[in-house]
């Protein structure tokens, strides 16, 4: 008797793990909706979702959104993310944390980078948008719109667009003289490798990566420069 | 002769120790630390700023529940192995019972709270260290405070340890839900949206703003508003004197 109940018990078990199975088995998750960005929470929801700790949910966004491509161990080309999706999400990570850069670090230089000219026009866009509203803290981004407008999206006009923004609007006398001398460099036609090498190296003179890992972030964006031998100790 | 609320209260100390809840509370430390070393690690700039915040914010969390958790329990315990009526059966009144209790606990939660602002001091370029420092502890006291009460009035862990939550939680964003209910209907809408919103609004009154403590924006640039929430903890601790007198004259022990 006692073997018979345990026989069924184990038996019951065994259809139970099998039901589960074929449970799984026929609601597997979409994989394809998972790909989509898709629209942000609001920041109000954020906040309250993170117990008013607005500046380490901004992080939380900022580095899902750097993410996103590697999402669920599956890779999607950058390029293949929604652009508006993209600032819509990039406006809730710079409106919980105005103080740090780093949505703008994406737009400009991971985001901007690739996928369609409409697409990178769009990212550049957004940085100048957030530049215009603090110019004296977030020229750094708009340099690097401007390399990425000249040497990435080839579009002469919109990097001269962009120079002449820092040259007017940026009047902090602490912000070194080449932020307003960025047309004249755009225009001796340097080429990209010596462009980012004068960029990168007035950046970290200006104390202005403060991070190892942005300036080999920045390096690596960068085909056939080395840096190392020219760059202090961060 | 010392008074017996100070030796009540060394005794509680004795039983923090012997339960290890500084033991706890270290690694709660060492844990939000590494997390926010793993943190700083996956980040592409800000390293050192994301390595503050997030420990801040998870310290906080960590430090927080295993003081309530840590308090609930030994109170609870009391209670159910009768060594309340141990005390009682001394000349010692019910308030003083309570008011040894909570000076023991209220140490415990001051000094977690003072140690974890201390993994702070490795980083020299983060401004608002000591203030945030000092606001945690008197975030810990008056959470010490609010655990002790819900367990003396609940009698049960997980009774307590679950409106201990929902009280806590609810004090960190009820600001939010505030202006979220005031934006929403307070002012225009059904009647029911109104009533809702006045009821979140008074809801949100009867707690403390416990957002304006150890505020981590301090830690990140932000301004920095250190004092009000001192008051604060002042106004609640005494509150919750209030209602642990109450609640002790009306218990059946």
């Amino acid at each position: 008797m006692a073997t018979n109940l345990q026989f069924r018990a184990w038996g019951l078990l065994i259809v139970c793990l099998a039901a589960n199975v074929v449970f799984q088995r026929t609601h597997a998750p979409s994989w394809a909706a998972d790909y989509a960005l898709g629209a942000p929470p609001s920041v109000a929801e954020v906040r309250a979702a993170s117990l008013g700790e607005n500046v380490f949910a901004g992080y939380l966004v900022n580095v899902y959104l750097q993410n996103f491509n590697v999402h669920l161990g599956t890779a999607t080309a950058v390029a293949d993310i929604d652009r508006r999706s993209v600032v819509r999400w990039l406006d809730l990570a710079g409106d919980l944390d105005s103080g740090t850069g780093y949505p703008l670090l994406l737009a400009s230089r991971h985001f901007a980078e690739t996928g369609s000219p409409a697409g990178r026009r769009m990212m550049l866009d957004w940085v100048y948008r957030r530049f215009e509203k603090e110019p004296n803290t977030r020229w750094p981004w708009l340099v690097h719109a401007a390399f990425v407008a000249r040497h990435v999206l080839n579009d002469d006009a919109l990097a001269l667009s962009y120079a002449a923004a820092l040259r007017t609007q940026v009047t902090d006398p602490g912000a070194p003289a080449f932020v307003r001398q960025m047309e004249m460099l755009l225009r001796a036609d340097l080429g990209e490798i010596a462009d980012a090498r004068i960029i990168l190296g007035e950046l970290i003179a200006a104390g202005q990566i403060r991070s190892p890992a942005e300036l080999q972030f920045l390096e690596s964006r960068l085909p056939a420069a080395n840096f190392r031998g020219t760059t202090p100790n961060l | 002769m010392a008074h017996p609320v100070w030796g009540l209260a060394r005794l509680t100390l004795l039983e923090a120790r012997r339960t290890a809840v500084g033991k706890a509370a270290l690694a709660s430390m060492a844990a939000a630390f590494f997390l926010a070393l793993f943190a700083s690690r996956i980040v592409l700039t800000d390293q050192e700023r994301v390595t503050v915040v997030a420990y801040a914010v998870i310290v906080r969390l960590a430090i927080i529940f295993t003081l309530a958790q840590a308090i609930i329990a030994n109170t609870v315990r009391d209670l159910n192995e009768r060594i309340v009526e141990n005390f009682l059966a001394l000349p010692l009144t019910r308030l003083q019972y309570a008011a040894g209790k909570w000076l023991g606990w209220s140490a415990v939660a001051a000094v977690c709270g003072v140690a974890a602002g201390v993994p702070l001091l490795a980083f020299s370029a983060t401004p608002g260290r000591l203030q945030w420092t000092f606001s945690f502890a008197a975030e810990a006291v008056v959470i010490a405070s609010l655990a002790l009460l819900l367990a003396l009035a609940l009698g049960r862990v997980i009774t307590a340890m679950l409106a201990f939550c929902c009280l806590y939680l609810f004090a960190r964003i009820g600001y939010l839900l505030v202006m979220l209910s005031a934006n929403m209907g307070a002012t225009k809408g059904t009647w029911m949206d109104r009533l809702d919103a006045r009821y979140v609004e008074a809801a949100g009154y009867l707690l403390p703003r416990m957002d304006r403590f150890a505020d981590t924006s301090w830690l990140s640039g932000g301004p920095i508003s250190f004092g009000p929430e001192l008051l604060q903890a002042l106004i609640y601790v005494v509150l919750l004197g209030a209602a642990a007198n109450i609640e002790l004259r009306r218990k059946q022990f």
